[in-house]
């Protein structure tokens, strides 16, 4: 006893003065300007090389090309740029060709335009250049891929933009795919992407900020909305908590969305992200904002609401009987997908009297030889199940046929004839692994919640499964994302809502926006839109 | 002064109300062994008379707008006296809780799970409900819309299934039972369901829109009230004499429907809706207890009250009831009268004597 | 028995406590530890095996015999 009341108290003081040395840390992260590294250029070239060579240099692919241009080849400049991120023909044609080959119009010291102002205004033919003198700034556009020109005698160097590089080309989306609808996907280059969705909003009311996130990677965000649609509160608070990131590395969409996220604990995630420029597009029509961030072709929605899982653009380009009859047997798979092991194990180890005779008697003889609980059985088969979905995602594709057969055949059949798993099993298991891939959204929750209700389900039978049911919907009841409740229109219900929750509604009917989102400018369409065949008058009108 | 962010919309305020009342769907077998064919004559009485005091309580309610009832009761009798009020307030729905709690644990213990200890189903449900309050008033109100449409829906179509098994010489002869069998089970149909409206004195202030209380709340008795006369008249209508023997005419009434051999063995449904309704019940109870608890006390904030309160309502209803037959005579003869100075005479005596000090100033 | 209700009181106290100390609520902790205790007592009690009064048959007596108020 004594012995743990000096370690707890030993342990206290050790937490104490972690926190006093992380807070007096704190106070001394004065910005890290050290005096001696300069910060902006001087007029002199050799100087100017030198500088940059302490913060660039030692790269093989640093290229510095130094020349000298002017009527009489007197002016010293250099160009430094990165080889692999730049294009070599526009350096070369538009460049070096014109600074080399035509003269500098009067270079006079009385006039007051610079050397590089003019250089700038008349010999240069490319599209975008720069000025700038801080190291900083200097040293950032190298690294994205731009051309610096220093000239001797000039305390600025130009910018100039020559970013090229190899990307991949726009293809059909792997994660999300349709069969009717567009199949153009996000790739991993920031300008197309946003290009991609430019070219399926043509408003000027549609609006692209960005903003550079990560202190080493400086990662370009970019935060993409329609200005009168959009809920003005909700891109100031998305602002705010992405510039509350203060992190190294932002290498992914998926980084961004766990740093800004509602609810970090909850199973359930609260911003969407998708593939395809299509459903961007239509979100961000519906009121919501998308945020795109460079190096990955996974874009962000928010907020996001539990019923978009349910929904995928699909619904809207058909016709609606059929899309609403789709959706329902998605909510239903969705229902299935996590209940069903569960429900067998209630059933068969709490309920018996619920399952019908005759289904009861195949199922005990089934059941005869099996040494394991139905309990043990259920969560055994679940972990292998997701051991196989996990090695089927990394298999290299050769290696990938095999291990598929091996993976339904010999598990499941052979466990079976072996007598270590009940045939029913296998049957529920099964169902539940295709119907779990119906909801895509909800795959990894919805294997956390699979595990829970089979564990309550196992030790408190019906009833362990009413509970869990009511604990998952106050759950979801009291998540919110970005201000929307994340279970609209369900919960503060909101009737005109309903009408894309279980069904589809015929698109002429769908005449607002959603209530919680697009509140901002609530009609989307005109009133009475049902097409129809030409009525009488206007046929006798003409 | 509110203790808590939430707010609930006049409809879900209705809900809330109709699902509570509902939840009396099983309990109601405690009143069919009085008053055997007519009880569906008791309901529509305790109806209209629920209808009544719940004018009382709505009246009270509305001359504090936005006060809880142990601030309303402070307000009137002065602090010393409105604590004391409070307090006895707060042991009507202390124990209510504790009895839906055992209600509860011998409902899963007898027709669902007949091994497992009662305090383990008690537990669970406490700490479900628990985390319901934490949550906060709104939440319980967002799964109330739910429980309400899966109830509503049980309720008609059992109903409709029932239909070809249903006698109606089972209601004849009607006005048989004596005058005072009768007024027996009205009472006892009162204050296990429509006297609970009470409880909503104290939800009542999270409103966001206080005009349309009186709308809502008796709107959403109409609706809960509805639904518990369908399924009473669904029970004589099905089981005739019976009703007055079984335990639970609920259960035993769907146990009959057997449509080719397919649609058999419903009284999950049943269960099933009646454990979510029961959960509402038991939100809102503990989250008045809670609320209740910390106003009288002067908090910031319930949410820590919330498990001590918890533990405390398990122990209570073990130590409380030890069989059902205790809670059966207990309901059918004792409660009804003890409960009468909670529900009527002091919600009474609040508004009496408000008027008369011309409250509030 | 006894260990498993001791643990689950250890429990609330480790889950609601430090919250209020780090926010400084005092009286709401002096209110919690009053009900906790209680239930604590209460609950051990039960456990022991000791056999608490039931307020439930106290009201009924008291309504029974002595007022003579109940039905029948």
């Amino acid at each position: 006893m004594g012995v743990m009341l000096r370690y707890l108290t030993s342990k206290l003081k050790y937490l104490k003065l972690v926190n006093q040395y992380y807070a007096t840390n704190q106070k001394n992260q004065a910005p890290s300007q050290d005096e001696k590294t300069p910060t902006s250029l001087t007029q002199n070239l050799t100087t100017n090389l030198e500088i940059l060579n302490g913060f660039i240099g030692n790269n093989f692919d640093l290229v510095i090309r130094k020349f000298t241009f002017g009527e009489h080849r007197q002016t010293n400049a250099a160009l430094v740029y990165l080889n692999g991120m730049t294009d070599q023909t526009m350096i070369n044609e538009s460049i070096l060709k014109p600074l080399l080959f035509e003269s500098v119009p009067n270079s006079n010291p009385a006039s007051n335009h610079s050397v590089i102002e003019m250089i700038t205004m008349t010999m240069l033919s490319v599209a975008e250049i720069k000025k700038r003198t801080l190291i900083q700034d200097i040293v950032e556009g190298y690294l994205s891929g731009e051309t610096i020109l220093l000239v001797d005698g000039s305390p600025e160097a130009l910018v100039i933009m020559t970013s090229d590089w190899k990307s991949r080309s726009i293809t059909d989306p792997k994660t999300e795919s349709v069969v009717r609808g567009p199949r153009e996907g996000f790739i991993e280059n920031l300008l197309t992407n946003t290009t991609l969705i430019r070219r399926k909003i043509k408003s000027s009311d549609l609006v692209f900020e960005s903003m550079k996130i990560g202190e080493r990677t400086k990662t370009t965000v970019c935060i993409a909305y329609i200005k009168d649609i959009a809920n003005p509160l909700l891109i100031e608070e998305i602002k705010r908590r992405l510039k509350d990131i203060k992190t190294d590395s932002i290498l992914e969409s998926g980084i961004v969305e766990q740093y800004i996220e509602d609810a970090p604990f909850s199973i359930f995630s609260t911003i969407a992200n998708t593939e395809k420029p299509d459903l961007a597009a239509a979100k961000i029509l519906e009121g919501r904002a998308a945020i795109l961030v460079d190096g990955t072709p996974f874009v962000l929605t928010v907020p996001m609401v539990f019923i978009e899982s349910f929904q995928s653009s699909e619904d809207y380009y058909s016709r609606p009987y059929f899309a609403s009859i789709i959706r329902m047997f998605r909510y239903l798979a969705y229902m299935l997908s996590i209940l069903a092991p569960a429900t067998y194990v209630a059933l068969t180890t709490y309920h018996q009297e619920l399952i019908p005779t005759a289904l009861l008697f195949s199922m005990s003889a089934a059941q005869e030889g099996v040494p394991f609980p139905v309990l043990v059985e259920a969560l055994g088969m679940g972990v292998i199940f997701e051991i196989l979905r996990e090695a089927g995602v990394r298999l290299p594709r050769p290696v990938g046929q095999a291990v598929s057969i091996v993976g339904a055949l010999v598990i499941g059949e052979s466990a079976v004839s072996a007598g270590l798993i009940g045939a029913p099993m296998v049957i529920v298991v099964a169902l539940t692994a295709i119907a779990s891939f119906v909801v895509p959204a909800q795959t990894d929750s919805g294997g956390i919640l699979r595990a829970i209700f089979t564990v309550l389900a196992g030790f408190s039978g019906g009833f362990g499964i009413m509970v869990g049911l009511i604990g998952v919907s106050i759950h979801l009841a009291s998540l919110r994302s970005f201000g929307t409740p994340y279970l609209s229109p369900l919960a503060p219900l909101s009737v005109p809502d309903l009408k894309d929750t279980f069904i589809r509604a015929p698109l002429w009917a769908m005449i607002t926006r959603p209530r919680t989102i697009g509140w901002h400018d609530p009609k989307r369409q005109e009133f009475r839109l049902k097409p129809g065949p030409p009525s009488e008058e206007d046929a006798s009108s003409n | 002064m509110k203790l808590e962010k939430g707010e609930i919309s006049s409809s879900q305020l209705m809900l809330l109300v109709g699902s509570f009342l509902q939840g009396g769907l099983l309990s109601l077998s405690f009143a069919y062994a009085i008053s055997r064919q007519d009880t569906w004559l008791a309901v529509l009485a305790a109806l209209f008379i629920g209808l009544l005091f719940a004018l009382v309580y709505i009246a009270l309610a509305n001359r504090f707008p936005g006060k809880t009832l142990m601030q309303i009761n402070d307000l009137i009798f002065g602090p010393f006296l409105g604590k004391l009020v409070s307090i006895q307030y707060l042991y009507l729905f202390i124990s209510s809780l504790s009895v839906y709690l055992w209600f509860i644990g011998d409902f899963v213990l007898t027709y669902l799970m007949p091994e497992t200890p009662i305090i383990l189903i008690m537990i669970m449900f406490s700490l479900l409900c628990a985390y319901a309050v934490r949550q906060g008033i709104e939440v319980i109100a967002r799964i109330c819309f739910i429980a309400i449409i899966v109830t509503s829906l049980v309720i008609l179509i059992t109903f409709a299934l029932l239909i070809k098994d249903m006698k109606y010489t089972y209601f004849l002869p009607i006005f048989e039972v004596p005058i005072g069998e009768l007024i027996q089970s009205t009472h006892i149909i009162m204050h296990v369901s429509f006297s609970e409206v009470l409880v909503f004195l104290m939800v009542i202030p999270y409103m966001n829109k206080p005009k349309q209380t009186k709308k809502s709340v008796l709107l959403g008795m109409l609706i809960g009230g509805l639904g518990l006369l369908t399924a009473t008249i669904r029970n004589i209508a099905a089981l005739g004499p019976l009703s007055a023997i079984v335990t639970s005419p609920s259960l035993e009434s769907v146990r009959l429907i057997d449509i080719g051999k397919v649609i058999t063995r419903l009284e999950v449904l049943v269960a099933m809706a009646q454990i979510l309704l029961l959960f509402i019940i038991t939100s809102v109870l503990y989250y008045a207890v809670v609320l209740g608890i910390a106003q009288i006390t002067k908090l910031r904030s319930y949410k820590p009250l919330v498990l001590p309160i918890g533990i405390f309502a398990i122990t209570l209803s073990l130590i409380s009831y030890e069989s059902s037959m205790q809670l059966r005579y207990s309901t059918r003869y004792i409660t009804p009268i003890f409960t009468v100075w909670f529900y009527f005479i002091l919600p009474l005596l609040s508004l009496l004597v408000a008027k008369l000090r011309k409250l509030p100033k | 028995m006894v260990f498993l209700l001791v643990s689950a009181f250890i429990g609330v106290i480790l889950f609601e406590v430090p919250s209020l100390i780090r926010n400084k609520h005092w009286r709401e902790l002096i209110v919690f530890s009053i009900f906790l205790s209680i239930a604590f007592v209460m609950a051990l009690l039960a456990t022991i095996g000791v056999k608490l009064p039931s307020p439930a048959k106290g009201v009924d007596y008291f309504v029974e015999d002595i007022l003579h108020l109940n039905y029948q």
